[in-house]
């Protein structure tokens, strides 16, 4: 049982005391995977932190005979200076498991986490990724009824994710999860019932997806197409065939809807940034790059040297932006600039080598590569380049030899697939040349989704860091 | 909970006591890393600070004169006060920080400032007492010479001596996070006590006018008790009273729980200080 009595809550802030909630009674069913969402701001952080008992009200009070875990969030409750193996055994410690108990979690938290020999260094190494799955791992060493989720959710890949998953179902028989997170797909994936938080407010609906329609009530422009304008030339083109998928909708909604705040929040005229200005800018570059906008991302990305002139990521990205364009000049300048500013710089090493591979220099263009594979053996392009090379002066053999390996450690590049499938036609090797195309084809079909994920994550962490 | 589904909760199994000494004995062990762990010295460096003060008091007194002070060895003199003069000085500083420099254990809702609190007044004592098993031993096997006074006297002294430290590091636990300054302030306000608690001179030695000028210290009266009790021909002070000291530890005690109390949910809830 859960249930909240006259709950209110409420923040000093310079202009004022600020209500995040006031008189709140609320009762939640037994036994529901609970999803909370709601804008920024909207206290839903604080809302697990009560629950938690980790934070108490002003006034009220919230009556429970259920344990919670610790808000599982981004930050993770670590001591810094200690490492991650002795700040778990300190809270098993708190929680006094004993000494052979803790032996054995240890090294199930370690596997769990995902992060490796880190579990041994000290936490403040960590990113921020990092500490809040080792949080979220050391808690499913306790059998709490409910577990407290702050958003942890987004920060893994989909393999932490996986494994996420099924330490929480192993133990959906005892333990619920509350849940927070901008991420829809990860609500319905964890939760049966949601939550609204919005303007001191907090409805609970029976089913998540009621709460979500009402959070976001606006559907997504892509389905609502009207046959005018613009909009007739793609009549028919694709928009009819291609079904969208449901999480790419709610990602793309998260796209949108961050898109929007961050837009917002720097057309106020006192925004701050809260980490380095250039690498801010940089990655909304990239971010506008990933959703196919070259010309603000261009714009971005000059924006981040605006304060750092030789800022190396937006120089680099600039050079291939500047190619789609088809702006020569400009992609010159930049390139020579970056050579001065990263003289062993992979793209720079491999925009020269094409340079030299376009005026049939093909000797010359090799020599920069094994420069540039010699300091960085994984790079991908230089790589790709070197087998095109290589299957110029008619070592298919050789070149099919580095594409494959190439491959090996870059599964999810469609053009690497193509360009394997040509080196194959050449050995006369045609059904398997069929097979790479059609292996390119298919990973094409994932592309939009996996870009636009690494999109909303970008854009996640920067909202956060813009404040105003 | 409904009866037959009942799984063991690792988190419930405990009771109210079991749950208090796990997390004191977590939070004492995280301590014990903090406080040693970050020194390539490491255990070394807890004696080092008193046995500097120590030396140096017991070095200008070579200078300026030979022979006992108040009836007993100078080293043992200064020894004695120095000891629990800088558990006092050291638990009320560390206590300024409890909150600030734990934020992250707060996180888990079995952890409250007063946890800290005590595993860190627990940790401070261990080391002193440790000191003074080492010290006071060595000293006599150096050849200074003492015999014990009166141990029931000497662990009533402790007992209250402790109490007051105890209950002053309550108050600063909660002072520390309502008032920032302090942590720059107060270790200057202490500093002085150094000179006033009769710890390099008997309060014998101080001419009978000046004395009720320093008698409202209690550390000055624990001092001297302390001596007393622990050895035989201390020439104690009149002054110095049994009375005062537990009058001093029961107040300050007290106050240092009342506040605390008070004061509990205030120092971790978010947006009511600041």
């Amino acid at each position: 049982m859960i249930s909240i009595e006259k709950l209110t809550k409420s923040y000093r802030l310079k202009d004022g005391r600020h209500y995040v909630f006031r008189d709140l009674d609320l009762h939640f069913p037994e036994g529901a995977n609970i999803g909370i969402i709601g804008p920024n701001g909207a206290g839903k952080s604080t809302f697990l932190r009560l629950l938690g008992g980790i934070d108490y009200p002003d006034r009220g009070r919230i009556r429970t005979d259920k344990s919670f875990s610790w808000p599982l969030g981004l930050q993770g409750g670590f001591v810094r200076h200690m490492t991650g193996r002795g700040n778990c055994r300190m809270i098993c410690n708190l929680y006094g498991l004993g000494r052979e108990v803790i032996k054995e979690k240890l090294e199930l938290v370690k596997t769990l986490s995902g992060i490796g020999h880190y579990f041994e260094e000290p936490v403040q190494t960590y990113s921020s990724g990092m500490s809040g799955r080792l949080g979220f791992a050391l808690s499913m060493a306790f059998d709490f009824d409910y577990f407290l989720i702050d958003e942890i959710t987004s920060v893994g890949d989909a393999h932490f994710k996986k494994l996420a998953k099924e330490a929480l179902e192993a133990k959906a028989l005892s333990s619920k999860v509350i849940m927070v997170s901008h991420s829809m797909a990860d609500l319905r994936r964890f939760c049966d019932l949601g939550v609204l938080i919005k303007d001191g407010k907090l409805t609970v609906y029976e089913d998540l997806d009621e709460a979500i329609t009402h959070y976001l009530p606006e559907k997504p422009k892509i389905t609502t197409i009207a046959a005018s304008g613009p909009e007739r030339d793609l009549q028919g083109l694709f928009l009819d065939d291609v079904e969208i998928s449901r999480s790419m909708n709610s990602l793309w909604q998260e796209v949108e809807a961050l898109l929007l705040s961050i837009n917002q929040k720097l057309a106020l005229p006192n925004f701050r940034i809260e980490e380095n200005k250039a690498g801010f800018y940089a990655q909304l570059g990239t971010v506008y790059n990933q959703l196919n906008d070259l010309k603000k991302a261009v714009q971005f990305h000059l924006k981040a040297l605006t304060f750092n002139p030789d800022f190396v990521p937006s120089l680099q990205q600039l050079v291939s932006l500047y190619e789609q364009l088809g702006r020569k000049e400009d992609k010159k300048q930049t390139l020579e600039k970056l050579g001065r500013v990263a003289p062993g710089n992979p793209q720079y090493l491999t925009e020269k080598a094409k340079e030299n591979l376009a005026a049939e220099n093909r000797e010359e263009a090799l020599r920069l590569l094994e420069i540039l594979l010699d300091n960085h053996p994984e790079n991908p392009e230089a790589q790709s380049l070197k087998a095109k090379i290589l299957f110029e002066q008619n070592h298919a053999e050789a070149a099919l030899h580095v594409q494959a390996n190439l491959l090996k450690t870059n599964p999810e590049t469609p053009a690497f697939y193509l360009q394997l499938g040509k080196f194959l036609a050449a050995l006369g090797r045609y059904k398997e040349s069929l097979m790479a195309e059609w292996k390119a084809a298919s990973i094409g079909l994932s592309f939009p989704e996996k870009k636009y994920q690494m999109a909303c994550r970008t854009l996640e962490n920067l909202d956060r860091s813009l404040t105003f | 909970m409904n009866g037959e589904n009942v799984k063991p909760v690792t988190i419930r199994r405990q009771s109210p006591w079991q749950i208090q000494c796990s997390v004191i004995f977590g939070v004492f062990n995280r301590e014990l890393a903090n406080r040693f762990g970050r020194f390539s010295l490491g255990y070394l460096w807890a004696p080092l600070e008193p046995l500097l003060y120590i030396a140096v008091l017991s070095a200008i007194r070579m200078q300026v004169a030979s022979g006992p002070i108040a009836g007993i060895d100078p080293v043992v003199f200064f020894a004695s006060g120095v000891l629990p003069f800088i558990l006092f000085q050291i638990v009320q500083i560390t206590s300024l920080s409890c909150v600030e420099s734990n934020v992250g254990l707060f996180n888990y809702q079995r952890v409250k400032p007063a946890d800290i609190f005590a595993a860190r007044f627990l940790l401070e004592v261990l080391i002193v007492l440790t000191v003074a098993l080492l010290l006071f031993p060595s000293l006599y096997l150096l050849g200074m010479e003492f015999a014990l006074n009166d141990f029931l006297y000497l662990l009533g002294v402790t007992v209250l001596f402790l109490m007051f430290v105890a209950g002053m590091g309550l108050i600063c636990t909660v002072l520390g996070p309502f008032w920032n300054e302090s942590k720059k302030i107060l270790p200057n306000v202490i500093r002085p006590f150094f000179f006033i608690s009769g710890i390099f001179f008997p309060l014998a030695d101080i001419p009978p006018e000046l004395r009720d000028k320093l008698t409202w210290n209690p550390l000055l009266h624990a001092l001297e008790l302390f001596r007393h009790a622990a050895f035989e021909g201390y020439q104690l002070s009149p002054e110095a009273s049994l009375n005062f000291l537990f009058w001093s530890a029961l107040i300050s005690l007290t106050t240092g729980l009342v506040v605390y109390r008070l004061c509990r949910l205030k120092i971790v809830t978010s947006g009511t200080i600041k």
